[in-house]
């Protein structure tokens, strides 16, 4: 005779809907996924659902670093950490969000859009479930959340992970080797065109678009391939037609592996976005 | 197409509902062989050429050593199909290792095209059954025996289709198991809806999907740290507990795609050979190879190691066949030295055992050291697991580096306790197994047909509410 499978549905359900009707009551917000992907569609899915901030940051692993509690209430980071920010601003191109103000990251345009992250974003009806229950959202998992209430409990902040200076001087060196011939200007020109459509897309929703380009390690900052991509880069988006953000970290970016800042300096860029970013609203 | 995959739940919806409709063999069998053809051309469709190609050789060998009356036309049509299959391996999977050993060829050149040809998908795992199924065959004629391993056929059509049948067969066309033609074909009949075994195919899908999405999706998040330059950042201590987790990822990972295939296999009346029995509690190499993979193992016993004289010509010899059948697993897994090298370490981690079986290390019955050869078999498998995560001999040297140079470094402890979180069910699924003989307490209770039921739910409900990011199957690369 066959064993029933009914106990086994009935525990999964009482598994599901007790674990659901948890966290839907939880009196705090999850804002770190266990990883920088699922922070990536938790930042996501965050502001998709609740599309308030008037400002949206667009761009690589680099922007991701900014720190939303320096960014404030009126500014969301969607940067998708190995991403593009063409990810980014497609996403809040299909979401029907409209921000006052888009502000699009120049340092990374060697990716295209990433179809995958979109897709698991925008399906139905995994966004609808996600957003009326928070037990499917990125961060709310029982692991994610178990680790969240530890952290709290015991006051302990995220853990800064920054590499032995000898490590962070070979990342640098690789870089330097990386970013001393020209990008491919294929891929280049593809990703631009592709922005370039994007942002008209959402000019003509009536969002302002400005670009920013992250300080990098001032060993970096002058090779090769960063002056043609600079070069390609105000050529599409020129600074008399659009708003440009001048970021900088005085005497010189301290970063993880040459491109990604030190906590430090994030928080220092962090801020001079907060600051600018009126002007670009105003122009 | 991945088990994981939307698409692969509504093809699986058709293809149970049109399979059950239909209770003639032939138009099971045709249903199975349409839909194993979309779920392997789905994202690649002109791989389906070779695919055809490999089985229709697998075919007509089998077909004429079946059939043929005398000994050398036998033999003949055997080692063609060994040998073809064999080259169809060789030049589409080994065709870059080879090339780039020894040639140098020119990108644009006639060579340099042939190079870019990507590896089809599965193609390890078929070939391996067009060989199983001409060695079978072959063996069974020269043993005399009047029953075919292929069961009772009529003509070359028939055998045709079943022998397609026997090399898509979507549960296990990718990745296995692989299960021998002696095994397969005579379970090829008409099956009834009403004969379905539900809970034990529940049973494996759920446990399957638990450890691919739960376990091993979830793992892999963490182990692509141990990649430079990802390492830099973590402490020698970190990166160890990276390691172990790469250790329960690699398990997860290819366990839950076996047991998916049997889950499979089972709602369409198949029974496919177990893969994994509880590998890491082994406290031998040779054992550990008895619960690991254990259907590659048994291919390779009996295909490889047998032939070569395994352990029957005398003690050099054997040591002999063991590396060299582990160093041709190891190429197996994949067209890379470092494939070879992770063969040889296992080869010769079995060969030093064998030297070493009659010591008080291998004989005592103590607690201390069985745990003690327990700790070994899992130090050395683990440490094993760097050359599959980094194919690459320069960066498994970096990360060597990388532990000495970060051993004072800050342990951090965010990322260890969602190792712990993720690896604790597969400790337990092998602490459980272990006390399977308990007569009371909460292992006995565990192990009981009652507690079953509501742990299957659980893990269901963690599939649901815990499932990572999908990644690819590990073994999808082989």
């Amino acid at each position: 005779m066959q064993r029933s499978l009914f106990p086994v549905f009935i525990s999964a359900a009482l598994v599901i809907a007790g674990y659901a009707a948890l966290v839907q009551f939880l009196p705090f917000k999850v804002q770190k996924g266990q990883n920088q992907f699922d922070t990536n569609m938790l930042r996501a899915q965050d502001y998709l659902g609740r599309p308030e901030a008037d400002t949206v940051m667009a761009g690589s692993s680099l922007t991701f670093r900014l720190p939303p509690p320096v960014l404030g209430p009126h500014i969301a980071n969607l940067a998708i950490a190995g991403g593009s920010p063409a990810t980014g601003i497609t996403l809040i191109e299909r979401s029907g969000a409209r921000p006052r103000l888009v502000l699009v990251e120049v340092n990374l345009l060697s990716r295209g859009t990433d179809a995958a992250t979109l897709q698991s974003l925008l399906r139905f009806p995994e966004r609808q479930l996600r957003e009326s229950v928070r037990a499917f959202r990125t961060g709310y998992d029982p692991v994610n959340l178990a680790e969240r209430v530890i952290q709290a409990l015991l006051h302990k902040a995220d853990e800064d992970l920054v590499p032995q200076p000898d490590a962070i001087r070979k990342l640098i060196a690789d870089q330097r080797q990386a970013m001393s011939s020209p990008p491919d200007a294929v891929s280049l020109n593809r990703n631009l065109a592709q922005i370039a459509s994007l942002v008209s897309t959402l000019q003509a929703r009536g969002v302002r678009v400005g670009f920013f380009e992250l300080p990098i390690d001032p060993n970096l900052m002058d090779l090769a391939g960063e002056k043609e991509l600079r070069r390609a880069v105000m050529e599409r988006f020129p600074p008399d037609h659009f708003c440009w953000l001048k970021l900088s970290v005085p005497g010189g970016a301290h970063t993880i592996d040459g491109l990604h800042l030190m906590t430090a300096d994030a928080v220092l860029v962090a801020t001079q976005v907060v600051e600018q970013r009126r002007a670009c609203l105003k122009s | 197409m991945l088990f994981t995959d939307r698409i692969f739940f509504l093809l699986l919806a058709a293809t149970f509902a049109f399979y059950y409709l239909g209770r003639s063999v032939l138009w099971q069998l045709a249903v199975l062989l349409v839909a194993s053809l979309i779920f392997y051309a789905y994202a690649q469709p002109y791989l389906l050429i070779l695919l055809a190609c490999s089985a229709l050789l697998s075919t007509v060998t089998s077909y004429q050593v079946e059939r043929a009356h005398s000994d050398a036309p036998r033999r003949a049509w055997a080692i063609a199909g060994v040998a073809v299959n064999l080259l169809v391996l060789a030049f589409f999977k080994y065709d870059r290792l080879f090339a780039a050993t020894f040639l140098a060829p020119h990108p644009d050149g006639v060579l340099g095209a042939l190079l870019a040809i990507p590896l089809p998908v599965g193609i390890s795992f078929y070939t391996f059954h067009g060989i199983s199924l001409v060695v079978d065959v072959f063996r069974a004629r020269e043993a005399g025996d009047t029953a075919s391993p292929l069961g009772r056929e009529r003509g070359f059509l028939d055998h045709s289709m079943r022998t397609f049948f026997y090399l898509t067969f979507f549960p296990q066309l990718v990745a296995g198991p692989i299960v021998k033609a002696k095994d397969f074909y005579p379970q090829i009949q008409a099956k009834a809806f009403r004969n379905i075994h539900w809970y034990g195919a529940a049973k494996a899908l759920i446990i399957g999907f638990f450890l691919k999405s739960v376990v091993a999706d979830n793992l892999a998040q963490q182990t692509f740290v141990l990649q430079p330059p990802y390492c830099y950042s973590y402490s020698a201590l970190n990166l160890a507990v990276v390691l172990f987790a790469y250790s329960i990822q690699i398990f997860s990972d290819f366990a839950g795609y076996s047991l998916i295939a049997i889950g499979l296999a089972r709602l369409f009346g198949y029974a496919l050979p177990d893969n994994f029995r509880f590998p890491y509690i082994a406290q031998t190499f040779s054992e550990f190879w008895t619960r690991w993979h254990m259907s590659l193992s048994a291919w390779l016993r009996d295909y490889v190691y047998y032939p070569l004289g395994g352990n029957r010509k005398g003690p050099h010899r054997t040591y002999v066949n063991l590396l060299l059948v582990m160093a041709l697993g190891g190429l197996w897994h994949g067209a890379g030295w470092s494939y070879a090298i992770w063969g040889l370490w296992h080869g010769t981690a079995l060969a030093v055992e064998r030297g070493l079986r009659g010591t008080r290390f291998y004989l005592s019955e103590a607690i201390g050291v069985k745990l003690l050869r327990w700790a070994l078999v899992f130090l050395v498998v683990t440490l094993g697991w760097v050359l599959f995560k980094l194919p690459n001999f320069a960066q498994v040297r970096e990360l060597a580096v990388v532990f000495w140079q970060n051993r004072h470094m800050h342990f951090a402890v965010g990322a260890p306790f969602q190792v712990f979180a993720y690896s604790l069910p597969v400790v337990a699924y092998h602490l459980l197994y272990k006390l399977r003989g308990a007569p009371t307490g909460p292992a006995a209770f565990l192990w009981s047909m009652r507690a079953e039921g509501p742990l299957l739910g659980v893990m269901l409900g963690a599939i649901v509410l815990q499932a990572g990011s999908p990644t690819p199957f590990i073994y999808f690369q082989f």
